[in-house]
């Protein structure tokens, strides 16, 4: 049986696997990196590091060759390590240096997927003296569609951006949840807006909008922010036909091109009796909790404009867990808050706009600390290892 | 000292359970992350009302009792295809240094605030901020009865700022409350070639129309 599985695993097992699965892994790290060049660095994460297999360019006008994703070479890197420790290698002290090692770099691997797959990141962006109770992704939007009829809240149903950019032209995303279907006639991962009485005839001839915003201005599809762009994020926007039972509601621009300067981008759309508002907006995530921005700092080093230091005094206030506290978030200084039910969170200070806007980060990552245990054994394993061999060699030298 | 005395080399079965509950883990969490996401319902805090915003710009074929922005454009001055940014309208002027990009922006109520904005423009040719409007050197101007402001930034830092010269002519106009952004921006001899053509076409502005005037 053990020589059945052994034979199995052999060729799982072999090193030359681990030289392949290492060269292949620096040419997707150096595609990769140089990816940046176009896409956003979020993009390339997903598309290139946490996914199973990609079509990746080859420089040559466009063409694109498949090739493993990140997640398949780990993989693959585990399978490789563990079966080697399978066939090959044996359970003695002399060799417990390298089971660490091996032990980090297999916690390591897996403490990425895990973090791919848990962790989040929001940001809340604050005017002083203004408060929020939502966070908002801004790698990602969402087609909202709000009911306001209810006196104490808004019933919100929101269709995911994965939904909006992925569906086949003329199918339309219908749910029961929904007041009428949505036909995405056209989707701008990135997009800016002009004014429609300026816009190019061509560009006017061709609008598909019939109702709303789209009426005045016309969204024009710009190339994606990339990685090297530091502070650049994709505002999409897309073209929508809504229609219930068959009647057409009109086609609308939604963009949230004119939510960063302030303007009403929600859109008034009459289902029988009843008026519904729609927005595409960064996805929200909504907090038990409420943030109000008291004070903003930002210190610059005396006679220049390098920034020393800047801080957020903020008020945090959680009905949840009866907790009502001014908090200084400021570098190296962020604020942990555990609502009730819920995982804990970290605001870090993020950026600013201004002098009185901050931007805070909101994490939760749940595996935060795998990356420090794993590089942490692997230390350990290379201490322990060249320490004993280090121990033999002067051991013999002895002799 | 070993764990195990036995030499020769054998498939363990504590390290295949190992492998596959390892295996188990990352395969499992890869494909929970393949999963699609669907349409969400929830009850969400009120937000604010909805309140209609101001008209953006001059619509085509929209029955409306706005007129549009009209204004007189200097004859070497061409527009800027698929427009840029948020702005209504823009164009270019043509400079051996390089041309003059020139934008007309309209937002709801002061923008976010003239301070702010004037820190903004002066953060983009790199000079630091000011601490009150009053800092600020600016020549009045009337733009269609409007009172506005000239502002003239020209860059400390040469081409290495993002922009060398920043001519901004800002309209805060409480008929109806938006603010009217003219702003050109490039090298420093062609804004400067241009300056007095920009002050006349912001001069020769006609704003819509709205109710109450």
């Amino acid at each position: 049986m053990n020589k059945q599985i052994k034979k199995i695993l052999a060729p799982v097992a072999s090193l030359r696997l681990t030289v392949v699965l290492f060269a292949l892994a620096m040419v997707l790290i150096l595609v990769g990196t140089v990816a940046q060049k176009d896409m956003g660095n979020w993009a390339v994460v997903n598309e290139y590091f946490r996914s199973l297999w990609l079509w990746m360019p080859i420089g040559l006008g466009g063409v694109r060759v498949p090739f493993v994703g990140g997640y398949t070479i780990g993989g693959l890197m585990i399978v490789n390590l563990l079966a080697a420790h399978a066939v090959r290698f044996k359970l003695t002290w002399k060799r417990a240096g390298i089971i660490l090692t091996h032990a980090g770099l297999i916690l390591l691997i897996l403490g990425e997927v895990l973090t791919g797959l848990f962790a989040v990141e929001w940001q809340i962006q604050l005017d002083e003296g203004k408060s929020a109770n939502f966070a908002v992704d801004i790698r990602e939007v969402e087609l909202a569609v709000v009911d306001p009829s209810p006196a104490d809240h808004d019933n919100v149903v929101v269709v995911p951006q994965s939904m909006l950019e992925d569906r086949a032209p003329g199918l339309p995303i219908s749910d029961p949840q929904l007041p009428f279907e949505v036909q995405v006639l056209r989707w701008m991962p990135n997009s800016a807006v002009t004014g429609l009485g300026m816009a190019e005839p061509s560009l006017r001839e061709n609008n598909p909008a019939t109702d709303g915003l789209g009426k005045m201005v016309i969204a024009v599809p710009q190339p994606r922010a990339s990685g090297v762009e530091a502070g650049r994020v994709d505002f999409p926007a897309a073209y929508i036909r809504l229609s219930r039972a068959g009647r057409d509601l009109g086609t609308w621009l939604v963009t949230q091109n004119l939510e960063r300067l302030g303007s009403e981008t929600r859109q008034p759309v009459r289902v029988g009796d009843k008026t519904y508002l729609i927005e595409l907006r960064f996805r929200r995530d909504y907090k038990p909790y409420t943030i109000t921005l008291i004070d903003f700092k930002h210190d610059k080093f005396v006679g220049t404009e390098t920034p020393k230091n800047f801080s957020s005094e903020i008020r945090l206030v959680d009905p949840t867990v009866n907790e009502d506290r001014t908090v200084l978030i400021y570098m190296n200084h962020p604020l942990r808050h555990r609502p009730l039910n819920s995982r804990g969170e970290t605001f870090y200070q993020s950026g600013y706009v201004g002098e009185t806007t901050t931007i805070l980060q909101v994490v939760r990552n749940p595996s935060w600390l795998m990356p420090y245990i794993a590089c942490s054994l692997v230390a350990l394993g290379l201490i322990v290892h060249f320490g004993a061999m280090l121990w033999k060699f002067v051991g013999r030298t002895r002799r | 000292m070993t764990l195990h005395t036995k030499r020769n080399p054998r498939t363990r079965p504590g390290h295949l359970w190992l492998m596959s509950a390892t295996c188990l883990v990352f395969v499992l969490g890869v494909l929970s992350g393949c999963d699609d996401e669907s349409v969400r319902f929830y009850q969400a805090p009120k937000g604010p009302a909805y309140v209609p915003p101001a008209p953006i710009g001059p619509a085509v074929g929209q029955a409306t009792t706005e007129q549009p922005i009209t204004w007189n454009l200097p004859d070497d001055w061409r527009p800027m295809p698929g427009g840029s940014g948020m702005a209504l309208a823009s164009f270019t002027a043509p400079g051996e240094a390089g041309p003059a990009k020139v934008t007309v922006t309209v937002l709801s109520g002061q923008a976010g605030g003239i301070l702010a904005n004037i820190n903004r423009w002066r953060g983009q040719v790199g000079l630091g901020p000011v601490h009150a409007i009053e800092e600020q050197p600016m020549t009045g101007v009337r733009v269609d009865q409007s009172p506005a402001g000239l502002i003239d930034l020209t860059s400390t830092q040469g081409t290495t700022a993002g922009v060398e010269r920043m001519l901004v002519v800002l309209v805060p106009r409480q008929q109806d409350n938006r603010t009217w952004f003219f702003k050109m921006t490039g090298p420093n001899d062609t804004v400067a070639r241009h300056k007095q053509a920009f002050i006349g076409f912001v001069q020769s502005v006609s704003f819509p129309e709205t109710p109450d005037e």
